[in-house]
C-alpha cells in the first residue's frame, strides 16, 4: 500500500450506552452520530437534541398533558355540581388526585424515564437508521474525494451503532491510507471481516507491527479460518509470523493456536523466540510437537547464545 | 351524582397510571438492557 500519509485522528468521545451517541435535528428531527454543527438533512445550524433531552422532552409533554386532562376532568366534575357540597366535594377530589398523581409520578420518574427511552428508540428504529444512512454516504463521500482521515473519523464513530461488514471493510480500507502509529487509537477487534478481507490482513500486518496487544482471540481465529488465502497473499507469509509473534502475547494463546506458531517458528524474532521457549519449558507436554521445533529451531540458531542455554 | 363520573373516570385513569407504572418497575427494565435491545434492532433490522 504506497500514499500513505500521517494523521492525527480525533479523540472519540466515550459514552455508557451507544444510543447516547446520537443527536437528532431539532428542525426536521433527522439523527446523526456525527460532529457536525449542521444537520445534514436540512442544513439548520447549532439545533441538536440529545437522546436525553428527547425523553425529557417526551416526559414534560406527558406530564402536561395528564395535568391538563386532570384539571378538566375536575372543571367538569365542578360544572355537574348541584350543590356546595358537591362543589367541594369536585375541587378537593380534583386537587388531592392531582397531587396523588404528581407524587406517584416522581416516585416512580426512573422507570418512566426508562419505559419513554425504550419507546423512543423502538418508534424511531427506522429514522435513525435513515439517519445513519445519511452519515455514511457523507462518509462515502469523503472516500470519493480522498479526504480518507475524515472518511474514517465518520465511520468510526457510526461503526459504534452500526456494526455491520460493510461499515468494518471501509474503516480497513481507510486505516491503510495512514502511516500507524504506537500514540495513535486504534481498533483491530471492530475491524475483523465476515469474510477474507485482503484490506483488514494489509491493516492486520501493520497493527501487529505497531500494536500487536491489539491481536486477541477473534484475530487468531479469524487468521486460523483464512490462513491459507492470507499465506497466498504478497506479504502473506510475513503476516502470519507477525500474527504469530503477537501471539505469544498471551500464554494460552501459544497452546490454543499451536499448529499456527509451528509453522512460524523458523520466522520468529530472537527475543520471541526465547519467550516462547520460556512458556514451553513450563508446560511442554501440553504442546510437545511445537516443543520440539521450537528447541531444534533455537539450537540451529542460537546455540551460543547464554540465554538459549536452558531450552536447548 | 352527575359530578362523581369525572372524578371516578379521573380516580380510574391515575390507578391505571400507577398499575402500568408498577408493573414496569417490577420488570427491572435497565439502561443497559434498552442499549442492547436497540443494537440488535438496529443491526439486525434493514442495514443501512
Amino acid at each position: 500500500m504506497t500514499d500513505k500519509m500521517p494523521v492525527l485522528l480525533r479523540p472519540t468521545t466515550q459514552t455508557v450506552h451507544t444510543y447516547e451517541r446520537l443527536k437528532q435535528c431539532s428542525r426536521c428531527g433527522t439523527y446523526s452520530v456525527l460532529w457536525h454543527e449542521s444537520c445534514l438533512e436540512c442544513g439548520s445550524q447549532r439545533k441538536f437534541l440529545s437522546v436525553h433531552d428527547i425523553v425529557r422532552g417526551i416526559l414534560r409533554r406527558n406530564l402536561q398533558r395528564d395535568l391538563l386532562l386532570m384539571a378538566a376532568g375536575s372543571l367538569a366534575a365542578y360544572f355537574l355540581a348541584r350543590s356546595f357540597e358537591q362543589m367541594a366535594a369536585a375541587i378537593a377530589g380534583g386537587v388531592l388526585l392531582i397531587v396523588l398523581y404528581v407524587l406517584l409520578r416522581r416516585r416512580y420518574s426512573q422507570t418512566l424515564r426508562l419505559v419513554t427511552l425504550r419507546k423512543l428508540l423502538q418508534r424511531e428504529s427506522f429514522a435513525i437508521r435513515e439517519g445513519l444512512l445519511l452519515d455514511v454516504q457523507d462518509a462515502a463521500s469523503d472516500i470519493e474525494s480522498e479526504n480518507f482521515k475524515e472518511a474514517y473519523e465518520k465511520l468510526r464513530e457510526i461503526g459504534f451503532l452500526i456494526t455491520g461488514n460493510h461499515i468494518r471493510v471501509l474503516k480497513a480500507f481507510c486505516l491503510n491510507r495512514f502511516i500507524l502509529r504506537s500514540d495513535m487509537e486504534l481498533e483491530l477487534s471492530s475491524l475483523i471481516p465476515d469474510e477474507f478481507e485482503p484490506s483488514f490482513v494489509y491493516y492486520l500486518n501493520e497493527i501487529c507491527k505497531v500494536s500487536p496487544q491489539l491481536v486477541k482471540r477473534d484475530t487468531l481465529d479469524y487468521v486460523m479460518k483464512h490462513r491459507i488465502q492470507i499465506g497466498g497473499m504478497i506479504e502473506g507469509r510475513a503476516t502470519l509470523a507477525l500474527v504469530a509473534a503477537a501471539a505469544l502475547r498471551v500464554k494460552e494463546y501459544v497452546f490454543e493456536y499451536s499448529s499456527l506458531l509451528y509453522d512460524f517458528v523458523d520466522d520468529l524474532p530472537r527475543e520471541r523466540l526465547l519467550r516462547l521457549c520460556r512458556l514451553l519449558g513450563e508446560h511442554h507436554d501440553r504442546a510437545a510437537q511445537l516443543h520440539e521445533k521450537a528447541q531444534e529451531t533455537a539450537r540451529r540458531k542460537y546455540e551460543f547464545d547464554p540465554e538459549f542455554q536452558g531450552f536447548i | 351524582m352527575l359530578t362523581f363520573i369525572p372524578l371516578a373516570l379521573l380516580v380510574i385513569f391515575v390507578a391505571s397510571q400507577w398499575i402500568s407504572w408498577a408493573a414496569a418497575k417490577r420488570k427491572a427494565l435497565s439502561s443497559s438492557d434498552i442499549d442492547l435491545e436497540f443494537m440488535n434492532r438496529l443491526n439486525n433490522g434493514e442495514k443501512p
